[in-house]
């Protein structure tokens, strides 16, 4: 008998089960963070970390008692590999980018007297910035400013002082220092997300194809 | 943060992601992510609404719930994940509890004696109801975990004189 051809087996009720509950539904629950993340304009690049930390490596989203599922079902699924290296390949360019715009927006001059003047004009810096210590308030602005976060909640202590000077923040983007970077790194943000929303389209249909295709529920409980 | 912000009072849900949010400083995204999702039913709960609720209770000056709500949340009812090592997480959740929760004891007697509690108490249980009594006694907002249109029904109560927010419109800004 011929070995069996891994894209036409037929897994399991068991095994799809195992793929739903393991793999699939935790990487969709996890890049549809993504891709909530990504269409609020919200990096969630820390500074403190120096990394996007709610943009992660697609193998990321499953804790390693999985991984051995995930490597099977795409060893028996090529069809998946491509997209998923898509996405991993275009955060590590967007990462990148984001590294390089943050670099250019905290070291810029024009950021750090507009911050010092803004800061002047307003309360005192340690009610404004609490515990950070003043080395690091470019670090927070120019966070805000990757971020795209145009307004913060009430309960940060940084919420009035940004929200009253976020947009002359923002204007800086538009220094000849600062703007390509921020352009580059919009450029791969952009392309980051098209790559993220048909991973998400890949993979959400090839759990409903599988669901009906070996008669499992996706989500078992619901089935009753 | 500014802690002017006035008390708040946690529902089991709410209480419980900030436990786990303290109990799972460190631990890696899927891990943290998988714990959130069985927390908070399938709702996102990512590093950026994380990171705004430890800042909106931060800004708390005091963290109120009722030893109705500490028992049920340290239960972990439905909690697979945490349930595996309920032991680690009660260890860590009791430090937590005993240095940034009042805790205040809420018994039926307590709301029986109040005008206009033994409805909420038939309607939603002891454990729902003295959260509400808790807001209504301290005045301020109790933060809960999953959309209860019926405890809409709470402001009927005479004089009320709180607000019942649940976690994700509390975070929306």
């Amino acid at each position: 008998m011929p070995p069996a051809n891994p894209t036409t087996f037929v897994p399991s009720p068991l095994m799809v089960r195992a793929w739903f509950d393991t793999v699939l539904t935790p990487l969709i629950h996890g890049l549809g963070m993504e891709l909530g993340a990504m269409k609020m304009g919200n990096l969630t690049w820390r500074y403190r970390d120096c990394r996007l930390v709610s943009l992660v490596p697609v193998k990321s989203h499953l804790v390693a008692d999985a991984w051995p599922n995930w490597e099977q079902l795409l060893e028996l699924h090529p069809e998946l590999v491509p997209p998923v290296e898509a996405h991993d390949r275009a955060l590590e360019q967007l990462a990148a980018e984001v590294r390089k715009y943050f670099a250019a927006v905290v070291n810029n001059p024009t950021l750090l007297q507009l911050l010092s003047e803004s800061i002047e004009s307003a309360m005192p810096s340690t009610e404004i910035f609490g515990a950070i210590p003043p080395e690091e308030y470019p670090c927070v602005v120019a966070e805000y400013i990757v971020n795209t976060i145009h307004r913060l909640p009430s309960y940060y202590s940084t919420a009035a002082f940004w929200n009253t000077h976020q947009e002359e923040f923002f204007a800086l983007r538009e220094l000849s220092d600062i703007g390509p970077s921020w352009r580059a790194a919009e450029e791969a943000a952009k392309s980051f997300e098209a790559i993220l929303d048909d991973l998400l389209t890949t993979l959400r249909r090839f759990r409903n194809t599988l669901s009906l295709d070996a008669n499992v529920p996706i989500f078992e409980s619901l089935a009753g | 943060v500014s802690r002017d912000h006035g008390p708040i009072v946690l529902d089991t849900g709410p209480l419980l992601m900030y436990l786990a949010l303290d109990y799972l400083e460190g631990a890696n995204k899927a891990r943290r992510d998988k714990i959130f999702r069985s927390i908070h039913r399938n709702v996102s709960f990512d590093e950026t609404r994380q990171e705004h609720f430890k800042v909106m209770l931060q800004a708390r000056s005091s963290i109120l719930t009722s030893s109705l709500v500490i028992a049920e949340a340290l239960k972990l009812r439905g909690n697979t994940d945490l349930k595996a090592e309920q032991e680690q997480f009660r260890h860590a959740s009791l430090k937590k509890l005993q240095g940034s929760v009042t805790e205040i004891s809420v018994t039926l007697a307590t709301l029986m004696s109040e005008d206009g509690f033994s409805e909420p108490v038939v309607n939603f249980g002891l454990t729902d109801a003295s959260t509400l009594w808790l807001g209504h006694t301290h005045e301020c907002d109790v933060c809960t975990g999953e959309e209860k249109p019926a405890l809409f029904g709470a402001y009927s109560l005479p004089g009320a004189k709180f607000r019942r927010l649940n976690i994700d419109k509390m975070l929306e800004f």
